[in-house]
């Protein structure tokens, strides 16, 4: 009895000692440094999106280190402070998104926040900024609600509508096509998706002769493709995630199903849906959308990050290591003008202005991007580099897109 | 004598333990360290209710994590879509989780052991699924967002001290209820059940019944602290009420003991906070849980005893060595 009395006890002084210990950590407020802005970014780091999760924390170590090579903070109170990266590895996880926000909040040394693969972690993150009079740079997530539920979240991705809006003017005009079908999962923040799609299509005088979706895990789309093919559609578009577009992809192809494969979600399509779709990608044609300059001029600053990114780390700059890149551009020209504090952040956004890969930096009063490039390309091989550019566009904030 | 003044400190420990807690957020107000006590807080009091189920029921429950979230699903449901108070919300997602865990645990009545671990997998994949596709009613899988500003008996979930003291204060409540429960009647019995089913029969005590008692009070418990959760983080996603999370949960309750109330809820606890603390450790802090398994199961063994026993042994040159 005894011996299980000290046994719990020793528990109980475990459970002490790790208070004590937290209790004591360096993490209160006000320990900060002011001689560097250092951009804490929020990615998974482990699990099976740690890849992602590197490229767009080695995306926003680019930014700063081409930041500094100019002299890091030309203006203002912070003139001449240095940029600085730390990663946090955010799990992909609710919870573990919502104590980076309040570590950030909780120590000034920190300037500003960035990161978050989904919207809800961003907007979970939000609700606790919010509690401290801070915000954050979503660089890689942009549901609407976003927009609609949160006033410190500042966007980099265009609103979702827009890039199904490019998708229903292209495959009209280039392709030809006067009816098409559409094939996606059935998860909310595809809403403003669906509703460009409709919208695009009403546009560009194209039949939508039907818009199919799946539940989350699905694995087998043929009862899918089989109701589409009854319309025989121009065009097949796909809202689908890159795996999942691959395997859709496939049983298209074998069930006969020729016509283009377009795709409107702007993932991109990598090694897993060059893997789902195999021996399908020799027949008929494909169509990638991407919400990025792609095929940039040789002396654009896009071009010269992303010949950075691939002599840095082996392979082309991902969609999500650019955002996160000009999300740290973002930061540094707010500081410029003006919000030399954090707290100053968010209301300083919308007068930031300057040069990004992205396009010219620039918010709405929702802390939406006021334009963004979409790139079409033709795969025209099984290998990543084999595309080439067939259409460039820019998307707005009113979810419109414009041909370039 | 030792064994008295022993007696006395464990019995002090843990009241004496919850006031330093409570006096934490008086001492520091760095939101990072509250808001990851606030969660280990939560995570403690879910594996308490577990032990109940897990530890004494001897049900290898793998859904706890799941019952988190329908009572924070179903608090959020409530007080954002239907404008009900967060206390009518608490009452009904434990009910309903408590519920929930019934249905489960009729299986018991067919499966045990290893079969039984497959249907909880099978209940906590159907529920996520379910949550993540039904948009309409739950936001489907991007999570559940604009849950409104909760409050609780005059506390404030929006203020992360009263936050904190909220849900410590969930903890020390649950904790002495878990504490009286197997300590109690309802203990002794439901380790008769989980050790002999016949012996129990012959006894008069009813298996099932039991079984299906634990099993609500269990899942109820984690439903009500699903509901603090919502108040807390105003934001909750399918993907986090997964196999992950129970399996996890349930890792705890292994590492403190089966039927050990304070060490499943301190594993609990320090495992958050070390998982917050360590974070840049990335997958190696799921390393750090799997080693401190092995580690449990092997002094609960006795393999380590032995080994140590052994080794003395060895050093005293053969000769027996008493422990």
């Amino acid at each position: 009895m005894t011996v299980l009395r000290n046994r719990g006890l020793s528990l109980v002084a475990a459970a002490v000692c790790t208070l004590a210990l937290s209790a004591c950590g360096s993490d209160d407020g006000g320990s900060g440094s002011s001689d560097e802005v250092r951009i804490l970014v929020s990615a998974p780091l482990s699990g099976d999106s740690a890849e992602t999760g590197q490229d767009m924390v080695n995306g926003a170590k680019l930014a700063a280190e081409y930041l500094n090579e100019q002299g890091g903070v030309q203006s203002g109170d912070r003139k001449g402070q240095k940029f600085v990266i730390e990663g946090a590895d955010d799990e992909l996880e609710t919870q573990a998104a919502t104590t980076i926000a309040a570590k950030f909040a909780g120590d000034d040394k920190y300037y500003g926040l960035t990161g978050y693969l989904t919207s809800g972690q961003a907007q979970a993150a939000a609700v606790v900024l919010d509690k401290y009079g801070l915000g954050l740079v979503s660089s890689f997530s942009g549901a609407d609600f976003l927009v609609d539920d949160a006033d410190n979240v500042v966007l980099m991705l265009a609103p979702g509508a827009a890039l199904p809006v490019a998708v229903a003017d292209f495959v009209t005009k280039d392709l030809g096509a006067k009816t098409a079908a559409s094939i996606s999962g059935d998860f909310s923040f595809l809403d403003s998706y669906h509703a460009g799609l409709k919208r695009g299509a009403k546009e560009s005088g194209l039949t939508l002769t039907s818009q199919e979706m799946y539940g989350d895990g699905a694995s087998d789309f043929s009862t899918l493709l089989t109701r589409i093919n009854r319309d025989e559609p121009d065009v097949l578009l796909s809202g689908a995630f890159q795996g999942d577009a691959g395997k859709i992809a496939s049983q298209a192809r074998k069930a006969g199903m020729n016509q283009p494969f377009v795709d409107y979600l702007g993932e991109g399509w990598g090694e897993s849906f060059r893997n789902a779709a195999g021996s399908a990608l020799t027949q008929g044609d494909f169509y990638a959308a991407s919400p990025t300059a792609e095929f940039p001029e040789d002396d654009s600053l896009m071009a010269q990050v992303a010949k950075k990114f691939l002599e840095a780390h082996g392979k082309p700059m991902p969609s999500a290591a650019a955002y996160t890149f000009e999300s740290v551009l973002v930061i540094a020209a707010t500081i410029e003008a003006g919000a030399s504090d954090r707290k100053d952040f968010i209301s300083h956004v919308t007068k930031a202005s300057g040069e990004g890969i992205l396009g010219p930096i620039g918010f709405t009063e929702e802390l939406q991007p006021t334009s963004r490039p979409i790139t079409f390309s033709k795969l025209t091989g099984a290998g990543p580099q084999d595309r080439e550019l067939v259409a460039r566009y820019v998307a707005y904030a009113d979810g419109s897109a414009e041909r370039q | 004598m030792i064994a008295k003044i022993a007696r006395r400190s464990a019995a002090a420990a843990v009241p004496v333990g919850v006031l330093l807690a409570a006096a934490v957020p008086l001492v520091i107000d760095s939101p990072f360290r509250l808001q990851v006590m606030t969660l280990a807080f939560l995570n403690a009091a879910v594996v308490a209710a577990l032990v109940l189920s897990l530890g004494y029921a001897g049900l290898l429950n793998l859904s706890q994590g799941t019952f988190y979230g329908l009572g924070a699903y179903a608090t959020a449901i409530l007080v954002t879509d239907h404008g009900w108070s967060f206390t009518t919300a608490l009452v009904v997602a434990a009910l309903f989780a408590g519920v929930m865990g019934v249905l489960l645990a009729l299986a018991s009545l067919r499966v045990r052991d290893d079969y039984f671990v497959l249907v909880s997998l099978g209940f906590t994949f159907a529920i996520v699924q379910l949550i993540a596709n039904l948009p309409d009613l739950t936001r489907g899988r991007e999570g559940f967002f604009g849950i409104p500003q909760l409050t609780f008996l005059g506390l404030s979930f929006q203020d992360p001290r009263q936050a904190y003291w909220m849900c410590l204060g969930l903890l020390a409540v649950i904790y002495l209820l878990m504490h009286q429960l197997t300590r109690g009647f309802l203990g002794r019995i439901l380790l008769v059940v989980h050790h002999d089913d016949v012996a129990a029969r012959s006894m008069g005590i009813p298996p099932f019944r039991l079984r299906a008692t634990a099993m609500f009070l269990s899942s109820a418990i984690a439903g009500a602290c699903g509901a603090f959760l919502v108040g807390t983080i105003q934001f909750i996603s399918p993907s986090d009420f997964g196999f992950d999370a129970s399996f996890t949960l349930s890792l705890y309750v292994i590492i403190g003991g089966m039927a050990s109330l304070p060490g499943a809820t301190i594993a609990a606890f320090v495992f958050t906070m070390l998982g917050a603390e360590f974070r840049a450790l990335g997958d190696y802090t799921v390393g750090l849980v799997g080693v401190s398994v092995i580690i449990a199961v092997f002094w609960r063994g006795g393999v380590l005893a032995s080994m140590v026993e052994r080794l003395r042994w060895t050093r005293s040159g053969g000769h027996r060595v008493r422990g």
